[in-house]
């Protein structure tokens, strides 16, 4: 009784968080690269 | 002493050593960014014995130029433009064998005015690109150093401090006042508390946001962190993974916000009662039986409620904005939603370790609440007396409690 809900709650994060990667195509997502560079230091980094 | 205040006081001694650490490298932090080519000073041509000297002041002098170069993400902020010394002779500025066009690279850094024109305005210049992605085209961005400056510097270090400085403070309270107990002890008689929708609910979105503050923690912290341990390969990986789980993960978070906020919304509005259990601070400082009056959420639950709740919408929103780029703000703005929203997380980060905390080892008896659904009569009189009152009908205690 005590571990059903805990596991229901995990099972269900678990399930929706698969179905979500598998219906949403998030290959189109590039935030980091397209916010920190090109900056005007040519050939730099952080 | 208790296992639990020795316990608390070991936390709290390895935590300040974190913080410590933390604080020693946010201070020798320069934010300087490091040319990724390695170029250093080297005479032009063979020197004969008057030209050694002249090619060694020059050398010199190309290397403090360069080096001056490389804090312009400080002189943007603190100082103005600042005029170098003109050069004699060919650049002597000698770059790794195979950098390209490294003698037009070298003039183009010795040019007297180089920098005046680094430092000009922020401007951006656009170009053509085959990558598959808008903006992809944007060559020069100089937004993107005041980006990197804030997320590098005090996004990073200030997180780290938030969460060991939180994590800190727990350990010394826990050190210092020990856990805090039943006062009448545990009285072998329990009610219900949470339903079996609703603890499922509680555990559902718990998952998710441990995930989803796990993988945010790889994004911050990974290149800084975990870089030196498993190299680019791993890191990619790990980052790769993070990045759709974080996204993935998003989703039962929501919902999970959402059926609590439809399950408990009412009952966690704020009323007079929750000012007199903050001014006592739930009654934690001591073993009294009589602590402040609550009903089913006192003051800190619905803290922890509201603070989920729009935490979770505002990180929903900015998210919701990273995971299109450029569809409703440009370079700027998206950099500062990419700043709020890790800040809205780390916050988040913080207040989830006090929860978790006085819901497990801070306080007796009250993981049962979410694990079992019921929790022991004396435990629900001591913290939650008018809640107990309603779910037992009992109105002889509830006719003596002042009105709201």
């Amino acid at each position: 009784m005590e571990v059903s809900s805990f596991l229901t709650g995990l099972a269900a994060a678990v399930v929706l968080t698969a179905l979500t990667i598998v219906v949403y195509d998030f290959s189109q997502v590039t935030v980091l690269e397209n916010l920190s560079l090109p900056s005007v230091h040519i050939g730099a980094s952080d | 002493m208790s296992a639990y205040r020795i316990g608390g006081a070991i936390a709290a001694l390895a935590l300040a050593v974190l913080l410590i650490i933390v604080t020693v490298r946010w201070a020798g932090y320069s934010g300087m960014v490091q040319p990724t080519v390695n170029v250093s000073a080297k005479a032009p041509t063979a020197p004969t014995t008057g030209q050694a000297a002249t090619n060694a002041q020059a050398s010199s002098s190309a290397m403090a130029i360069l080096s001056a170069r490389t804090r312009l993400q400080e002189d943007e902020v603190n100082k103005p433009p600042a005029a170098y010394p003109r050069l004699a002779g060919e650049p002597t500025l000698a770059f790794q064998p195979g950098v390209p066009n490294s003698a037009q690279l070298a003039r183009t850094w010795q040019q007297v005015g180089a920098d005046r024109e680094l430092l000009t305005p922020p401007r951006e210049i656009f170009g053509l690109s085959s990558l598959p992605y808008r903006n992809a085209g944007l060559l020069e961005q100089p937004e993107g150093r005041d980006w990197r400056k804030q997320h590098n510097d005090p996004l990073r270090f200030g997180g780290g401090w938030l969460i060991f400085g939180v994590g800190l403070a727990l350990a010394l309270f826990l050190a210092a006042r020990g856990r805090v107990r039943i006062a009448e002890g545990r009285s072998d008689d329990s009610i219900v508390r949470f339903s079996a929708i609703e603890r499922a609910n509680h555990w559902m979105t718990a998952s998710a946001f441990i995930l989803i503050a796990l993988t945010g923690l790889v994004i911050l912290y990974g290149r800084p962190l975990l870089l030196p341990l498993i190299g680019e390969g791993g890191l990619g990986q790990l980052a790769w993974w993070s990045a759709w789980l974080h996204m993935g993960a998003a989703v039962p978070f929501v919902i999970g916000i959402v059926i609590m906020a439809v399950l408990w919304l009412r009952e966690n509005l704020i009323t007079r009662l929750d000012i007199e259990w903050l001014k006592q601070f739930g009654g934690f400082l001591h073993d009294d039986p009589d602590k402040p009056s609550a009903r089913r959420f006192n003051a800190g639950q619905k803290l922890v409620f509201w603070g989920v709740v729009l935490g979770g919408l505002a990180a929903l929103a900015s998210g919701i904005v990273l995971m299109v780029p450029f569809y409703w703000f440009g370079f700027d703005g998206m950099q500062w939603v990419q700043l709020l929203h890790a800040v809205i997380g780390l916050a988040m980060v913080a207040l989830i370790l006090g929860h978790i905390y006085i819901g497990t080892v801070g306080m007796e008896g009250a993981i049962s609440a979410m694990w079992s659904g019921r929790v022991d009569r004396n435990w629900a009189k001591e913290h939650h007396d008018l809640w107990y009152d309603e779910v037992t009908g009992d109105r002889r205690r509830q006719s003596a409690t002042p009105a709201e």
